[in-house]
């Protein structure tokens, strides 16, 4: 359950940028996290669920895109998407390969609020 | 949702002029002047990877080990398959031949601490509370006290855990899964994540074969499966087998 540290270094990055924007609060988050990642997005949307609670961030949204995992061969030379757990080539069953995408873990776009107040006198 | 008006369009904007026309094919009355309690979002591209603090502050602790020429390694293992009982008998294996020191990470109490010490090496444990995990912080926090002017290797006892370990990276040379017989030969395949980031995976508890329906040829399969290359050792803390492999291992990165 290692998704509560990763939801709370989120938090505490977001909290960051908010801070720098001067922003009011945050309405959503999009965050990337690839399948080889060794992050489960239902256990880390239910990490968020606790981790904000009492804090600025009760309301914001957490968008958790899967990002499905890319294989490139250096056997055959092909970009497969393997559709087990562990990364293999799907045209030539290589192991030799290089992990393009599905490592990812990623706090993608932020969407600030800003206080209207603030944009005319 | 638009959070202004309500509307289904999000691809629209409001100005502050009560007499404004409205761009979303719907009117209607603005009774408010410029007290408005909501606010207008901004999306920020942020493109960040989630783990990068920890990832720096790791950066930071392998330039202070290769400065200090010590080699880290980052045992990890799911709870009893054997990591103490093997870094008891590896510290006195290499007491007074390979100067080491170790950290060892437990969610709760100096146990593991306590069965090591009195081997000729500084160790230090850290307790994680609730973390399933060392993070690269605490575990830099404490070269200094640990790390002696002849200490060559530095063993990183990480919380018993297959899964959490393996996505925070400490700053150690590389990792170092391990697997007892009793788990099955089966679990590179069950939990991937490690054994395709360990160049090296120790099959400890080889004494228990006989007891066991293990195949090790299977496993062995199964560890290339997952990692090409993956360097094995095989032996028994217990019995002694296999250790000479390993020390000598030992000796070499030091």
């Amino acid at each position: 359950m290692h998704e509560l540290s990763i939801a709370q270094s989120i938090i505490e990055r977001v909290e960051a940028i908010r801070a720098e924007h001067e922003a009011s609060g945050i309405a959503s988050v999009q965050l990337q996290v690839g399948t080889l990642s060794g992050v489960d997005p239902y256990a880390l949307e239910l990490a968020f669920s606790v981790a904000v609670e009492r804090t600025l961030y009760a309301d914001t949204r957490w968008d958790i895109e899967s990002v499905v995992a890319r294989v490139k061969c250096r056997t055959c030379g092909r970009t497969t998407a393997p559709d087990g757990p562990f990364p293999i080539c799907m045209n030539c069953d290589s192991t030799d390969i290089a992990i393009v995408t599905g490592r990812e873990l990623m706090i993608d776009t932020i969407e600030v609020k800003q206080d209207e107040e603030k944009n005319h006198v | 949702m638009c959070d202004e008006c309500g509307c289904g369009d999000v691809d629209h904007t409001h100005t502050n002029d009560p007499s404004h026309d409205h761009d979303h094919g719907h009117s209607h009355g603005h009774s408010h002047g410029h007290s408005h309690d909501h606010d207008e979002k901004v999306v920020l591209s942020v493109r960040e990877k989630v783990l990068a603090r920890n990832e720096e502050l790791a950066a930071k602790n392998r330039l202070w080990l290769a400065e200090h020429n010590v080699t880290a390694v980052n045992l990890i293992s799911a709870p009893g398959t054997g990591k103490t009982f093997l870094l008891e008998r590896t510290l006195e294996r290499l007491q007074g031949r390979v100067g080491c020191a170790v950290i060892t990470g437990d969610q709760q109490t100096d146990n593991d601490a306590k069965r090591l010490a009195g081997k000729g090496a500084p160790v230090r444990q850290i307790e994680t509370q609730s973390a399933c995990h060392l993070e690269a912080q605490r575990v830099g926090d404490l070269f200094e006290e640990v790390i002696q002017d002849e200490t060559r290797i530095l063993f990183i006892e990480n919380v018993g855990n297959l899964v959490c370990p393996t996505a925070f990276d400490l700053g150690e040379n590389f990792k170092i899964a391990l697997l007892s017989v009793t788990e099955g030969e089966d679990k590179p395949l069950k939990y991937p994540a490690l054994f395709s980031l360990a160049p090296v995976t120790i099959v400890t508890k080889t004494d228990l074969l006989p007891h066991l329906d293990f195949d090790m040829e299977a496993c062995r399969e199964n560890l290339r499966k997952v990692h090409p290359g993956m360097f094995v050792f095989e032996l028994s803390a217990k019995s002694g087998d296999g250790l000479d492999g390993w020390i000598d291992y030992l000796e070499k990165l030091g």
